[in-house]
């Protein structure tokens, strides 16, 4: 029995009572959180708790209210304080240790070793009080056991511990020296690299044809429905109906568009400068790792083990298409802060500048003449997959007398042939036997690399329908949380051509 | 040039399995079918023609399942343990073929349940750090799984598994 299992290595937890703990050589002698943490999480608990007993207490008798809120403080309080006194943390020479818990004690120890990353965050609240939030991933199984919190240190500290944490060669060297001395800019060391660096135009550009709120005015609207209809007050449908006596004005509703429409973009452009703002991708050689840094209001720091690192996304979205500008993000193994298996490398930027950025970060790629494009067999599966069912179902309507449904699923099917045609003409796959290349996608063409050598495991699928049309698809595994990238309606030769050139040795005996 | 299909196949048992876990399913659907109709009829649904033929369709098209699928499915599952990996063909409908390179194998584990057991057959299950790359052969006999797993287990290399 292979039992290589690398779940839950180098992490113990246990409950109170663990001997000799307290004899942790000190780099980092054990210590509390911040003080403030008091504030930080009751802040957090107020947020949470502040809306469901709003509404319990509403309209509740005031004596019955006061008592409430009096029993809530003279327990949350000592609760509050209890939690800051008693979660405390040591860094030895080879582990972190994290003790906490008022009722429920524990005692996490994590080997250094098995750091995969930490992140130093600083959301609104803690920002304003000076302090971080630092965040540790640890080689685990299972959400939440992969991650050590630490929610209030002062920002020194926390840039201290991160590199503790991370730099686990040269321990001595970090010692009580002072703090660096603009603590918001991660300090550039030597042979220390920027290979990024957002621009403001850019992102607001990139943020405006990002598509990311098209779907908001529809949510909004259903919302605003559901809300009415809830309260009970008014009938949507009498709304409705007091709109007869408006005469519509063609002016009028031109404005409103164009004014929801300059809003939605407005957000857009908004919301990728609050996310992105003063993005900067540094390539750090002595740590073998990216760190990337970003935000308006909550800078987030995350660090990226280029061991990590199973390839790249490319995507080009439908309306940045015209300005030729992409967004990158890295395919990653292992859990990492944001999305699972992906983390942003470029925000946004022009796309020869983009492949630059993945350049340096993977080494030299297939260049794009190399992709090859799949047959023509896979166009007539694109069309019948994007018209047929529409079709089907606005015959069905206008047979039964729904002209609207069918009206509209007509539509939906004439709208299907440019946009199968464009997800086929998209679709494509190259290898140069260190990489295989893969393109997919039609709102957003997705361009993605991933190492040949992160390849866990390679699927070659074939429907019926497939089979007829000599038509399969190819699906790479790359494990440990990166996902499965797969070359999609590829011709079978060309899908061995490619499972003989990412498995040399393997597929030979085929 | 195609890959050619992996030469062995499973224990010509599990074809028996199969049906006698298609016929339980078959079962099981006809049960919670007549439920359903009983129950409708008691809470006072016209319960209708139609939906006695349909539970009566399920069934037997189930029942047909059982008669011809374990078949088709033993014929294309197969395995192959090539000296720098595993392959696998499997499905009939949809068809699958599993490259895995013994470098990636995680686990090797064997299970059965007591019907597998009454039939002397065992799962192996090849486990990867992707899910969806890991692979199982649902019925071999259990000392052949024995031979397999002993022959996976020195293969898989030390090196890096993920």
């Amino acid at each position: 029995m292979t039992e290589r299992n690398e779940g839950m290595p180098g992490l113990t937890e246990r409950s109170e009572g663990m001997p000799g703990a307290a004899t942790l050589p000190a780099v980092i002698a054990r210590r509390r959180l911040s003080p403030a943490l008091v504030l930080v999480h009751g802040i957090t608990w107020g947020r949470r708790g502040g809306l469901p007993a709003f509404v319990l207490l509403l309209g509740r008798p005031l004596p019955f209210v006061v008592t409430v809120l009096a029993v809530a403080l003279v327990v949350g309080v000592p609760a509050l304080v209890l939690t800051w006194q008693r979660w405390t943390y040591a860094v030895g020479d080879d582990r972190l240790e994290v003790r906490r818990g008022i009722l429920n004690r524990s005692v996490r120890v994590v080997r250094l070793d098995r750091v995969r990353g930490v992140e130093v965050n600083a959301p609104l609240v803690p920002r304003l009080l000076g302090l971080v939030e630092v965040q540790i991933e640890v080689a685990a199984g299972g959400p939440g056991v992969a991650e050590v919190r630490l929610p209030a240190v002062r920002r020194d500290e926390g840039d201290r511990l991160r590199a503790v944490l991370l730099d686990r060669a040269p321990v001595g060297a970090i010692g009580d020296g002072p703090a660096p001395p603009e603590a918001n800019a991660p300090v550039l060391g030597a042979g220390d690299r920027v290979l990024h660096r957002s621009r403001t135009g850019l992102l607001l550009a990139g943020g405006a044809t990002s598509l990311r709120y098209v779907a908001a005015p529809l949510a909004l609207g259903v919302a605003l429905l559901e809300t009415v209809d809830d309260l009970g007050a008014v009938d949507p449908r009498d709304a409705v109906g007091a709109l007869d006596g408006v005469t519509p004005n063609a002016v009028g509703v031109a404005v409103v568009v164009v004014l929801a429409i300059g809003a939605l973009v407005g957000l857009g452009a908004l919301g990728q400068l609050v996310t992105d703002h003063g993005f900067t991708l540094t390539d750090r050689p002595d740590e073998g790792r990216l760190v990337s840094e970003r935000g308006l209001l909550t800078r987030r720091v995350v660090g990226l083990d280029r061991a990590r690192i199973r390839g790249v996304d490319v995507s080009e979205g439908l309306l940045r298409r015209p300005f030729g500008l992409v967004h990158v993000e890295a395919v990653v193994g292992g859990a990492t802060g944001g999305e699972p298996g992906r983390t942003a490398l470029v925000p946004v930027a022009r796309a020869a500048e983009s492949w630059t950025v993945a350049e340096a970060v993977l080494g030299p790629l297939p260049p794009v003449e190399a992709v090859r494009r799949h047959p023509t067999a896979a166009l007539s599966r694109r069309l019948v997959r994007a018209v047929v069912a529409p079709a089907v179902v606005a015959a069905a309507a206008a047979l039964l007398g729904f002209p609207v449904l069918a009206v509209g699923a007509a539509v939906v099917a004439v709208a299907g042939i440019p946009l199968g045609y464009d997800r086929w003409r998209h679709l494509g796959h190259a290898t140069d036997g260190s990489w295989l290349v893969v393109h997919e996608g039609t709102i957003v063409h997705r361009r993605t690399v991933v190492a040949a050598d992160a390849i866990v495991a390679l699927r070659i699928v074939s429907s019926p329908t497939q089979r007829r049309a000599g038509l399969c698809t190819l699906h790479a595994d790359l494990g440990a949380g990166a996902g499965t990238r797969r070359a999609l309606d590829l011709s079978e030769d060309d899908a061995d051509a490619l499972a003989r050139a990412l498995l040399p040795t393997l597929a030979a005996a085929l | 040039m195609a890959l050619r299909d992996p030469t062995e196949h499973l224990d010509p048992k599990v074809r028996r399995l199969w049906a006698v876990q298609d016929v339980l399913g078959a079962l099981g659907v006809g049960a919670a079918g007549a439920v359903l109709l009983v129950g409708a009829d008691a809470a006072g649904a016209d319960v209708g023609g139609a939906g006695v033929a349909l539970v009566i369709v399920a069934t037997v098209a189930a029942l047909g399942r059982a008669a011809w699928a374990p078949g088709l499915r033993w014929r294309h599952h197969r395995f192959e343990v090539l000296d720098e990996g595993l392959y696998i063909a499997s499905g009939w409908l949809v068809r699958r073929h599993h490259l895995v390179p013994h470098a990636r194998v995680q686990t090797v584990d064997t299970r059965s349940d007591p019907l597998m057991r009454a039939f002397g057959l065992v799962e192996v299950q090849v486990r990867t750090a992707s899910h969806q790359g890991s692979v199982t052969l649902p019925g071999l006999a259990s000392d052949v799984a024995d031979d397999l797993v002993a022959v996976l287990a020195a293969r898989a290399g030390h090196d890096q598994a993920t």
